[in-house]
């Protein structure tokens, strides 16, 4: 386990440089001048002002230069700064809990939800709870989700006055439930078909039989010899998930204007703010490594048949 | 699982306590038994078991032979009520100790799988639980029978597999399934069904995923604890060669029908059915080196479109046209019954 963990933790060293090299170079390639856009459109830079803020930022040096720059910054903790003189790190220390928070609730929903409907189908195979299933997800993933979204908005937002349409003001859950939900639909139809096909294929197993011929009542043999040995397929997707979650809710914090990092992200590609941009990026492709590996630790413990030495 | 404190609905009770139950009666019988899976869209009404009967008493070792789809699998698992989805029980009866287990409902039933009917299946690889060390698998049939708490089934667990002979049972309790070899799985499987010593054992193939020398030691152990508890052993096979030897009495099935039945050494030595004759031939023998072994042509028929009369005259090298009508049971000898028209000419040739 431990040689496991520290080759694993190696691996990551080229994934981190890739991955963030990539985005600096994809910002960097961005067209327009960042001074121009940090000064606004329409006003008129001094050359004299001009060159003393790319000095000031590195933005007169190659992008190897500055990427180099950066990198030291970042192996010292520091996320650099933006370019309104804000750290970085302190607009990810504000919208980070924005986005864990949604990120969290969506996925509690997800795995509940997809799970349940999962087994319901698979218990029920071929009648008429399964048929719903299918058909719900169906219809649920033929529907892009920024209009579940505003349909959302303006259905328990506006009409109905349940939830907060925008804005974390509210606090959790209430700000939270509506958005988390509307992106828990996108996944719960994934998790419900796997869990579907994982409860299926062991439901047809024959220590299954074994269980049923030893006495064990159906609750029993449900948890324990179906439920148990199809967790593993399950537990690999949802941690998966939870990475994508963490790092994918630009869209829906766009839609329900959650200040959280996707927003900023956004907003930090709209005004070329590379920092911005390429630190909450590296933030996290950090944490969806970090997440596959504790799905991969966790899967020793799920399925001792697994060996990761 | 944990137990949960909720009172649980009043057991059903002992099988024993049945007003049917008799103890004189057979270990199990299964009578005129007929299972099929009901015609569906576009699926024709399959008759896997067709009236099959045989009975087995404490001690006795029945062994039911027959090739793949002959429905000794579907039989073996009838007594246990543990059909597989969409085949359902006809008529007939499968009475243990006198009670028909088919008029039993399922908490009942419950109360008897595992407790007096234990079965051993044929590859253990797959009928081990790959995910929960095997002493809580054991452990699993006292607790789900109120037999003892966690610990003392845990203790109980490690007994018996000490019992089959498991080395260094109490480590190998923490063992999973796929950190045990062929034959100590078997043996795992085994000590599972043994757990509450129960009257009737069934073994539906419990070798056919060994190697040759483990076989033997598997057979050796199952006759072992069967003398040491009084079972009642029924041995599913399609080898006649493994089982002849160790059984009290053979049953043949050909195509869901019981189609000889005899003590073992008789069957051996006077097979009254061609298809007895057939398979007793395809094994190889010594003294018969160098001579091609004999096979039987053909393929049993389809369940769902069965031959009138006589089920193997498709493949059967005595088949006259009398065979088109349905072969009576005839008394061969002693506990010797074969169903074919034709009888004597096996015996006698």
């Amino acid at each position: 386990m431990a040689r496991f963990l520290v080759r694993r933790l190696l691996t990551m060293i080229p994934v981190v440089l890739g991955t963030t090299f990539i985005i600096y170079a994809a910002v960097y390639a961005l067209p327009g001048d960042p001074v121009q856009s940090l000064a606004g459109p329409d006003r008129a830079v001094s050359p004299a002002a001009a060159a003393a803020l790319r000095s000031h930022y590195h933005l007169d040096s190659s992008l190897l230069v500055q990427y180099g720059h950066y990198l030291s910054g970042l192996l010292h903790g520091d996320f650099g700064i933006d370019f309104g003189d804000v750290p970085v790190s302190s607009l990810i220390a504000a919208g980070w809990p924005v986005t864990v928070r949604l990120a969290l609730t969506t996925w509690v929903i997800q795995a509940v939800a997809g799970t349940g409907l999962g087994v319901l189908a698979a218990v029920r195979a071929g009648r008429f709870p399964d048929l719903a299933v299918l058909g719900g997800s169906t219809l649920i993933l033929a529907v892009p989700y920024f209009v579940t979204a505003y349909v959302a908005q303006i259905v328990f937002g506006d009409r109905l006055g349940w939830f907060p349409v925008s804005g974390v003001d509210a606090g959790w859950p209430r700000s939270y439930l509506l958005p988390a939900l509307c992106l828990a639909l996108l996944g719960v139809p994934e998790v419900a078909r796997l869990t579907r096909a994982a409860v299926l294929e062991n439901l047809g197993a024959e220590f299954v039989d074994t269980a049923v011929a030893k006495g064990a009542g159906r609750i029993r043999v449900l948890v324990r010899h179906v439920l148990r040995p199809s967790l593993i397929p399950i537990v690999s997707m949802l941690g998966l998930t939870l990475g994508t979650l963490l790092s994918g809710t630009i869209l829906i914090e766009g839609i329900f204007n959650l200040p959280g990092l996707g927003y900023q992200t956004f907003q930090g590609v709209q005004q070329h703010n590379g920092p911005v941009v390429v630190g909450i990026s590296t933030l996290l492709v950090l944490t969806f490594l970090f997440i596959n590996l504790v799905v991969d630790v966790l899967y020793v413990v799920i399925d001792p048949r697994i060996r990761l030495d | 699982m944990t137990p949960s404190p909720r009172p649980s609905p009043p057991s059903p009770g002992p099988l024993t306590a049945l007003p049917a139950y008799d103890a004189d009666a057979p270990a199990l019988a299964v009578d005129d038994l007929r299972v099929e899976f009901p015609a569906a869209r576009g699926r024709r009404t399959s008759t896997v078991v067709d009236g099959a009967s045989f009975q087995v008493t404490a001690g006795q070792t029945l062994a039911v032979v027959g090739e793949s789809g002959s429905g000794k699998s579907m039989t073996a698992r009838t007594a246990l009520g543990i059909l597989p989805a969409g085949a359902a029980v006809r008529s007939g009866s499968v009475r243990v100790h006198g009670v028909d287990l088919l008029t039993l409902d399922e908490r009942r039933l419950r109360t008897v799988r595992g407790r007096h009917v234990a079965m051993v299946f044929q590859d253990a690889l797959v009928a081990l639980n790959p995910v929960i060390p095997v002493g809580r698998q054991i452990a699993e049939v006292f607790q789900v029978h109120g037999r003892a708490g966690r610990r003392a089934a845990a203790r109980h667990a490690v007994d018996l597999l000490d019992r089959v002979r498991i080395p260094d049972a109490a480590r190998r309790a923490g063992h999973y399934p796929h950190q045990f070899s062929g034959g100590m799985r078997q043996r795992v499987v085994i000590a599972m069904a043994l757990a509450l010593t129960p009257q009737v054992l069934i073994a539906d193939e419990p070798t056919t995923a060994l190697d040759v020398t483990v076989q033997a030691q598997i057979l050796a152990l199952l006759q072992e604890l069967q003398d040491e508890h009084r079972l009642a052993l029924v041995l599913v096979s399609h080898d006649l060669a493994v089982v002849a030897q160790s059984a009290d009495h053979v049953a043949v099935m050909y195509a869901g029908q019981v189609v000889e039945s005899a003590p073992g050494y008789e069957l051996y030595r006077r097979p009254a059915h061609p298809y007895t004759r057939a398979l007793l031939d395809a094994v190889p023998r010594r003294g018969r080196r160098g001579h091609p072994l004999a096979t039987l042509p053909g393929a049993p028929p389809d369940p769902a479109r069965p031959a009138d009369g006589c089920r193997f005259r498709p493949r059967c090298p005595l088949a006259r046209a009398q065979c088109a009508t349905p072969p009576p049971v005839h008394n061969v000898g002693a506990q010797h019954t074969s169903s074919c028209h034709r009888w004597q000419e096996v015996t006698g040739s």
